[in-house]
C-alpha cells in the first residue's frame, strides 16, 4: 500500500542520496528490533527474489576458506530496500522515519567531525563551522558514547586545552553541543589555530560538572536553578602569539632565562611596552564588535593561560586580573580595553610568576596566554558598581581554631562588594566561615567581632572609570536593598544586634559586616558545601572557588583544583625533649607535618621589628630576600612578627614571595602586645604560593597561656647576618640568622607539628631526629 | 602552686594591709579574708552535634554585708574558682568604696566561646542560670557581663530566671540591651565615672579640669569615651594611644572624630590630624609631659622600668590593674597622685547599681538624670577616700586610702548586723 509514508521515505531517500544506503541499513535495523519482521526473513526474500537472475552463487564450488558473509549483488540489494521500504511505510510514523533519517545523517557528520578534528593544524574557524553544522542537526537519537567521546577528545584539544588531565575528565561532561556556544564567544582570526585555556576552561568544566542532567546524580536540577556563570568572552592563545609578532615584541618570550634582578628591573618598561602595543587590525575589529554588543558593563579581563589553573600548578594571582568600568565611548572602552588586555599579557613575564615557573619546572614551555573576557557580576548602586557578596571557597579547610571544625568540610572567606578583598591580602579582615559549622567564630565579644569585620569595600567607580576602595559608610549611603539585612548588623553599647526580617537601620547603631543573617539562612553555606563536594567528586581531588553573588543570582567565577599537601600524615608529638631544647610549643592553628634537620633560623622578634624606623623595615625585606637567595638549597626557616607578605609595614615585613620562597617553614608571630594582630593568611593567595611550593606556614601566639615560647634558648648563638651578608651588619639588632649545628654541636632544629590534635613542637636534637 | 592562687592571696595581702591600718580585730581580719558563699555547678549541655558535654560553673558571694552580691560572670577556659574568689573580693571593695548597698561577688564557667555556636552558648547560658537560679535573685545577688559574656547572654539569662520565677524580674541580672531593661548612659559609664573623679581630684588643688592636658592610653571603648569626655569638660587630649601607635597633638585633638575612626576602622591606624605627631611604640604616651594621665588599656602598663618617667601629676586608673606594686611605690615616692581603678573605674557597677534600681521601679530615667546620680556617687566616693588620704597624713597612697574606706564599710555592716 503505498502511503503517505511510503512518499515521505522515498522522498526522503532522494534528497540524501549518500545516506540512503545508512537510513535503508538503519530501518532496517529499527524493524528487526521492534519484531515486525527479522532481518533474516528480508534477506532470504531478497535473495529468493533476486535468485532466478543471479548468476553467481551456487555454482560455486564449496571453498572451506572463504567466509561466511554473503556478498550482496546489487538485484539483491534492490529487494532488500523495497522490502525495508514496504515494512516500514506500512509500520513506521512519519515522525519516526524521520528520527531515524536524522540519527543517520547525525553519526555522518559526527564521523566528518572526527576526522576533521584529529587533522593536524585545522584551522579553528573550519572547525568550529563543523561544530555549528553539528550543533543545527534536527533532534534525533544521541550518537554511540564512544563515538561522542572521541569526538568530545579531539574537540576539547583544539579549542580548549591539551592539558591531559584536564581533558579526562572534561570528556565526561563537556558535551560537543556545550562547545559551540563557546566557540561563538571566541576570538580570533579565521585562519589561526589556538585554544581558550585553563581559567577559561575550568568555569565551564565545573559549571557542566554541576548541572548535567545526563551524570546520573539527582541534584542537577538544585544546581541549574541556584548557580549561574556571568557572560564570557574568549580571546584564543594564538592572538597572544600573533600580538608579540605584530608589535615586535616575541625576545620577551626568553625574559625567562634570565636573572631575578634583571626580571625585575626590566619588568616595569615590558609593562608599558605591552601596554601600549595594538592588535592587528581584524582583531580590533572583533573586539570593538564586543564591546558594541555587550555595551557598557563593567568587565574584567583574565589571563587564561596554558599553564595557568592545571593540576597541581595553579598559578594563583601571579597574573593580573584587571577590571575595567568600561564606560564612555566606544574609542575609548576599546582603548582601554587593549591597554588592558595588554598588562594582563605583560604580567607572565613579572619575577614572581617566572619564579615560580622555575620552581615548578615549567620554565621551557612555550607559554602562550589566552584571555578571557567576563562581565562583571555585580549591580549599580548610584554611580558604583559591585556584587553584593563576593569570595572565595577551598575544599579544605587550613583555618581551625577548634577541633569541631572538619579538615575536609571547607573553608569560605567571604566579603562584601568586590571579592578582591577575599582572594588579595589587604590589611582588612574578610569572614571567615569553616563549613562544619558556619555560624562559629573565633571572636567571642561584641568588640572583638567588631574589630574582626570588614572595614572596607571594594567598587568599581563608573563615573571615573576606576577601580576604589571605600569605606563601609561611604557605601552605604549608596546602597538601599533589603538584602543589605544578610549581611550588616549593628553595634552600640557593647551589643551586636542581627536586623529583624529585611529591615537594616542604619541609625540604630553602627554598621558591622557580619552576614550574621545569611549565613543563619543556611541556603549558601549549603550551596558551597554541596558544590564542593561534587566537583572534588568529579575532579577527584579538592577545589577552590571564587564566586559572587549579584541581582539575586549567584556566581560561579572560578573553580581549579586545589594544590594542598593531600597525605594527612599521623604525627606523633615527641614528650621526650628535654626543656632546654625546646624553643617553642604551640596549640594553635597548626598544620599538619614533620620538618627535620634545619640548618639555618631567620628570626626577627615583633618587639626589636618595632623599634626600627620605617625604612628599615622596608628595606629588611630586601635584606631577607637576599638571605633567601643565599641560603637557597639550604635547610632554613623564617620566623617574624605578623603577616609575611603583606606590604603594610605595619603589619609585618613586606615580603613578597619572591623574597621567602626558598625557605622550608614561615612562623608569623603574633604579639598582641607588639601591636601585631594575630590574622593568620590562611586562604589568601600568599598562602596558597606557600602550600604549593611545599613551604609550612604556621602562626604562633607567645602570648597564649598554651604557648611556650623560649627564644632565649638562643642566647648564646652567634649571629651570622654579618658573615653571610656583611652590607647589612647594621640589622644584627633586629634580624638574627642562627646556624644550629654552628651553635649547637652538631645537632639540628626539628619542627613536629599534629593537625588533629593541635600539637606542636620546635626542639634542638642531633641530625634525623626519630 | 597555680597562679590563680596567687591572685587570691594577693587579694588577702592587700586586705591585711588595709586591716592593720585600719586596726581591725583578728576575727573581722579572718571573717573578711573568705569568701562568704560558694557554689560550683555541674552543667550538662547538649551540643549542637547532638553531644552532651559537661560544664563546671562558679558563682562566689564573697560578702553580702552591704547589700545583695553583684558582680560579672566570665567565660574562659582557664576559668577557676580561685579567680573568681580574688575578683569577687575585689568587687566587694569596689561596691562599698562607691558606697552601692551591694556587696560583691563573681561567677564564671570554664568554657571556649570561641568554640561555642550561639545555640550552645544560649543553651549554656540557660543551663548556668537553671541550676544557680534558688542562689540569686535582684534581692540576693545580682550577675553582669564580664570577659567574653555580652549584652545577648545576659538577655537569655534574665529570660531564663523570669521563667524559672514566672514573673517579670529583670532586675536580677544587669548589663542588658537596653531594648529588655538596660539603663541609658551604662556605655560611657566607665569613663564618665573616671572624668567626675578626675575632676574631684583636680579641685583637691583649688584648680579645675579647663585647660588641663591629658594622655590616654588605650582607645577601645573606656578610653575613647574618656577622649570625648574630658575634651567636653575643656581638657585638651595632647597624647593618645593604641596597638597602632602612640600619637601627639600639642593643640589637642580631635577626640569625637578620633572616636569615629577607630569606630569604623577597628584602631586608629590611618587616622590623620593637622599637627599630630606618630610615635610607633604605643608606651610612649605614658611619659608625655601632661597634668592628668589615663591608663585606659591594659594590667601592668606603669611598672618599675617607666615609672620614673612619668610625667603627669595626676593619674586616673581606668584599666583594671594599670600599676604594678613596685611602680606604685615609686609613683608615690615621686609625689604623684594616683586615683586607684577601683574607685577610678566604679563608675560602671554604679550605673549596673542604677539600672537594678530602674528595673525595681520598672520606670527608667533619662540619661541627664542618670549621669547625674552617677556625678553625685562618684563625688561623694571620691571625698570619702580623699579624707581617708588627708586622716593619714597622704602617708599612705590613695590605693590603700580607698581600701580602707571599703574595709571600714563592709566591717562596720557586719558589726551592726551582729556578725561579729
Amino acid at each position: 500500500m503505498k502511503n503517505k509514508t511510503y512518499e515521505h521515505l522515498n522522498h526522503v531517500l532522494q534528497k540524501h542520496p549518500n545516506l540512503a544506503e545508512k537510513i535503508i541499513q538503519n530501518l532496517l535495523i529499527q524493524l528487526h528490533n521492534r519484531k515486525i519482521v527479522s532481518i533474516d526473513k528480508i534477506y532470504q526474500h531478497s535473495r529468493e527474489m533476486a535468485a532466478p537472475l543471479s548468476n553467481t552463487g551456487d555454482k560455486k564450488k564449496y571453498n572451506p576458506n572463504a567466509g561466511k558473509v554473503h556478498q550482496w549483488g546489487k538485484k539483491e540489494k534492490e529487494y532488500i530496500r523495497k522490502m525495508v521500504i514496504k515494512h516500514a511505510s506500512e509500520n513506521f510514523s512519519i515522525e519516526e522515519i524521520d528520527r531515524i533519517v536524522n540519527y543517520v545523517s547525525k553519526t555522518e557528520k559526527a564521523f566528518a567531525l572526527e576526522n576533521i578534528a584529529n587533522l593536524p593544524g585545522v584551522s579553528f574557524w573550519l572547525l568550529a563551522e563543523k561544530v555549528h553544522e553539528f550543533c543545527n542537526l534536527p533532534e534525533a537519537e544521541p550518537i554511540p558514547l564512544s563515538m561522542a567521546t572521541g569526538i568530545r577528545v579531539a574537540l576539547l584539544k583544539n579549542f580548549i586545552s591539551d592539558n591531559l588531565q584536564f581533558i579526562r575528565i572534561a570528556r565526561k561532561y563537556i558535551r560537543i553541543t556545550d562547545l559551540d556556544p563557546i566557540i561563538k564567544r571566541t576570538l580570533g582570526s579565521e585562519t589561526g589555530t589556538g585554544k581558550i585555556g585553563g581559567k577559561a576552561a575550568g568555569l565551564i568544566l565545573a559549571y557542566k560538572i554541576l548541572t548535567d542532567e545526563y551524570s546520573g546524580d539527582e541534584d542537577y536540577e538544585y544546581f541549574q536553578k541556584n548557580v549561574h556563570v556571568p557572560e564570557s568572552y574568549y580571546l584564543r592563545t594564538d592572538v597572544f602569539e600573533d600580538f608579540l609578532a605584530y608589535n615586535g615584541l616575541v625576545e620577551y618570550q626568553n625574559q625567562k632565562y634570565k636573572s631575578i634582578d634583571e626580571i625585575h628591573d626590566e619588568y616595569p618598561l615590558i609593562r608599558e611596552l605591552f601596554k601600549n602595543a595594538d592588535f592587528q587590525p581584524a582583531i580590533k575589529r572583533q573586539l570593538r564588535h564586543l564591546l558594541e554588543k555587550i555595551g557598557e558593563v563593567p568587565l574584567i579581563v583574565r589571563s587564561s593561560s596554558l599553564l595557568e589553573d592545571n593540576f597541581g600548578t595553579s598559578f594563583s594571582g601571579k597574573y593580573d586580573s584587571i577590571f575595567l568600568a568600561n564606560q564612555g565611548s566606544l574609542d575609548d572602552r576599546l582603548s582601554a580595553l587593549i591597554a588592558a588586555i595588554g598588562e594582563v599579557y605583560s604580567s607572565g613575564l613579572g619575577p614572581d610568576p617566572l619564579e615560580y615557573r622555575k620552581e615548578h619546572d615549567l620554565l621551557d614551555y612555550f607559554e602562550s596566554v589566552a584571555i578571557l573576557i567576563q562581565k562583571v557580576v555585580g549591580e549599580r548602586f548610584g554611580d558604583y558598581f559591585m556584587p553584593l557578596w563576593a569570595g572565595v571557597a577551598f575544599g579544605r579547610n587550613e583555618y581551625r581554631w577548634t577541633k569541631q571544625l572538619k579538615y575536609e568540610d571547607g573553608l569560605v572567606r567571604l566579603v562584601f562588594g568586590m571579592g578582591t578583598r577575599a582572594v588579595d591580602r589587604v590589611s582588612d579582615y574578610p569572614r571567615m566561615i569553616g563549613l562544619t559549622k558556619p555560624l562559629l567564630r573565633p571572636e567571642a565579644t561584641p568588640q572583638e567581632i567588631k574589630f574582626y569585620s570588614q572595614k572596607k569595600v571594594d567598587v568599581i567607580d563608573l563615573k571615573s572609570n576606576t577601580f576604589v576602595t571605600m569605606t563601609l559608610d561611604e557605601i552605604l549611603d549608596k546602597i538601599n536593598t533589603p538584602e543589605l539585612s544578610k549581611i550588616i548588623s549593628t553595634y552600640k553599647d557593647n551589643h551586636i544586634t542581627d536586623p529583624i526580617g529585611n529591615v537594616f537601620y542604619q541609625e540604630d547603631g553602627q554598621p558591622v559586616i557580619t552576614f550574621n543573617n545569611l549565613l543563619k539562612e543556611k541556603k549558601f553555606p549549603e550551596l558551597i558545601s554541596r558544590m564542593l563536594k561534587k566537583l572534588e567528586k568529579a575532579y577527584n581531588c579538592p577545589v577552590d572557588l571564587e564566586f559572587a553573588y549579584a541581582n539575586q543570582k549567584f556566581y560561579l567565577l572560578q573553580c581549579r583544583p586545589l594544590a594542598h599537601r593531600l597525605i594527612e600524615e599521623k604525627i606523633q608529638i615527641p614528650d621526650d625533649i628535654p626543656e632546654e631544647k625546646i624553643f617553642f610549643r604551640s596549640e594553635r592553628d597548626v598544620p599538619c607535618g614533620v620538618l627535620k634537620n634545619i640548618e639555618y633560623i631567620i628570626y626577627c622578634d615583633p618587639l626589636d621589628y618595632n623599634e626600627i624606623p620605617d625604612n628599615d623595615k622596608t628595606f629588611l625585606a630586601r635584606v631577607i630576600s637576599k638571605l633567601n637567595r643565599l641560603l637557597e638549597g639550604k635547610r632554613f626557616i623564617l620566623m617574624g612578627p605578623g603577616r609575611w607578605g603583606s606590604s603594610n609595614i605595619k603589619l609585618g615585613i613586606p615580603t613578597r614571595y619572591s623574597d621567602i620562597n626558598k625557605t622550608k617553614m614561615i612562623f608569623e608571630i603574633a604579639r598582641e602586645s607588639g601591636g601585631y594582630t594575630p590574622e593568620v593568611s590562611y586562604g589568601t593567595h600568599f598562602f596558597q604560593d606557600l602550600v604549593e611550593a611545599n613551604i609550612f606556614y604556621m602562626p604562633l601566639y607567645p602570648d597564649l597561656s598554651s604557648t611556650y615560647f623560649n627564644p632565649g634558648i638562643f642566647d648564646t648563638c652567634d649571629n651570622m647576618l654579618g658573615q653571610l651578608v656583611p652590607a647589612y651588619e647594621r640589622f644584627e639588632k633586629v634580624l638574627k640568622v642562627y646556624q644550629i649545628p654552628r651553635c649547637f654541636q652538631a645537632q639540628y632544629f626539628h619542627i613536629y607539628m599534629d593537625r588533629e590534635n593541635q600539637k606542636s613542637i620546635g626542639f634542638i636534637a642531633p641530625e634525623n631526629h626519630s | 602552686m597555680s597562679k590563680s592562687q596567687n591572685i587570691f592571696e594577693m587579694a588577702q595581702q592587700q586586705l591585711d594591709e588595709a586591716c592593720e591600718l585600719l586596726g581591725l580585730d583578728p576575727s573581722t581580719r579572718e571573717f573578711l579574708r573568705w569568701p562568704q558563699k560558694e557554689i560550683i555547678v555541674t552543667l550538662p549541655v547538649r551540643m549542637d552535634n547532638g553531644n552532651i558535654k559537661i560544664f563546671k560553673g562558679y558563682r562566689v558571694q564573697y560578702n553580702r554585708a552591704l547589700g545583695p552580691t553583684k558582680g560579672g560572670l566570665r567565660w574562659h577556659p582557664d576559668e577557676t574558682i580561685d579567680t573568681v574568689r580574688a575578683l569577687a573580693a575585689w568587687m566587694t571593695w569596689k561596691t562599698a568604696v562607691v558606697d552601692i548597698p551591694l556587696g560583691g561577688g563573681k561567677g564564671g564557667v570554664t568554657c571556649n566561646p570561641q568554640e561555642l555556636s550561639d545555640t550552645e552558648k544560649e543553651r549554656l547560658a540557660r543551663a548556668f542560670i537553671g541550676a544557680i537560679a534558688k542562689d540569686i535573685g535582684p534581692t540576693v545577688d545580682v550577675p553582669a557581663p564580664d570577659v567574653y559574656t555580652t549584652p545577648q547572654i545576659m538577655s537569655w539569662m534574665m529570660d531564663e530566671y523570669e521563667k524559672i520565677k514566672g514573673e517579670s524580674m529583670p532586675g536580677v541580672i544587669t548589663g542588658k540591651p537596653i531594648d529588655i531593661g538596660g539603663s541609658k548612659g551604662r556605655a560611657a559609664a566607665t569613663a564618665r565615672g573616671g572624668l567626675f573623679i578626675a575632676r574631684e581630684a583636680i579641685k583637691t588643688r583649688d584648680e579645675s579640669l579647663a585647660g588641663k592636658t591629658v594622655a590616654i592610653q588605650g582607645f577601645g571603648n573606656v578610653g575613647g569615651w574618656a577622649g570625648v569626655l574630658f575634651k567636653e569638660a575643656g581638657c585638651k587630649i595632647v597624647g593618645i594611644s593604641d596597638i597602632s601607635g602612640a600619637y601627639y597633638k600639642m593643640q589637642g585633638f580631635d577626640t569625637d572624630a578620633m572616636f569615629e575612626y577607630v569606630g569604623k576602622h577597628g584602631s586608629l591606624e590611618g587616622y590623620t590630624e593637622e599637627g599630630m605627631k606618630a610615635f610607633d611604640n604605643p608606651m610612649d604616651v605614658l611619659e608625655m609631659n601632661v597634668d592628668i594621665l589615663i591608663p585606659a588599656a591594659l594590667e601592668s602598663q606603669i611598672t618599675a622600668e617607666n615609672a620614673d618617667r612619668i610625667k603627669a601629676d595626676v593619674i586616673v586608673e581606668l584599666a583594671n590593674g594599670p600599676t604594678t606594686p613596685e611602680a606604685d611605690t615609686i609613683l608615690f615616692k615621686n609625689k604623684k597622685f594616683v586615683v586607684p581603678d577601683f574607685l577610678a573605674n566604679s563608675g560602671g557597677v554604679t550605673v549596673s547599681y542604677f539600672e537594678q534600681v530602674q528595673n525595681a521601679y520598672n520606670f527608667y530615667w533619662e540619661e541627664a538624670e542618670v549621669n547625674e546620680r552617677l556625678d553625685q556617687k562618684m563625688t561623694a566616693a571620691f571625698k570619702a577616700v580623699y579624707n581617708m588620704y588627708c586622716k593619714y597624713d597622704k602617708k599612705v597612697d590613695m590605693r590603700k586610702a580607698a581600701y580602707m574606706v571599703a574595709i571600714a564599710r563592709v566591717a562596720r555592716a557586719a558589726k551592726l548586723r551582729g556578725w561579729i
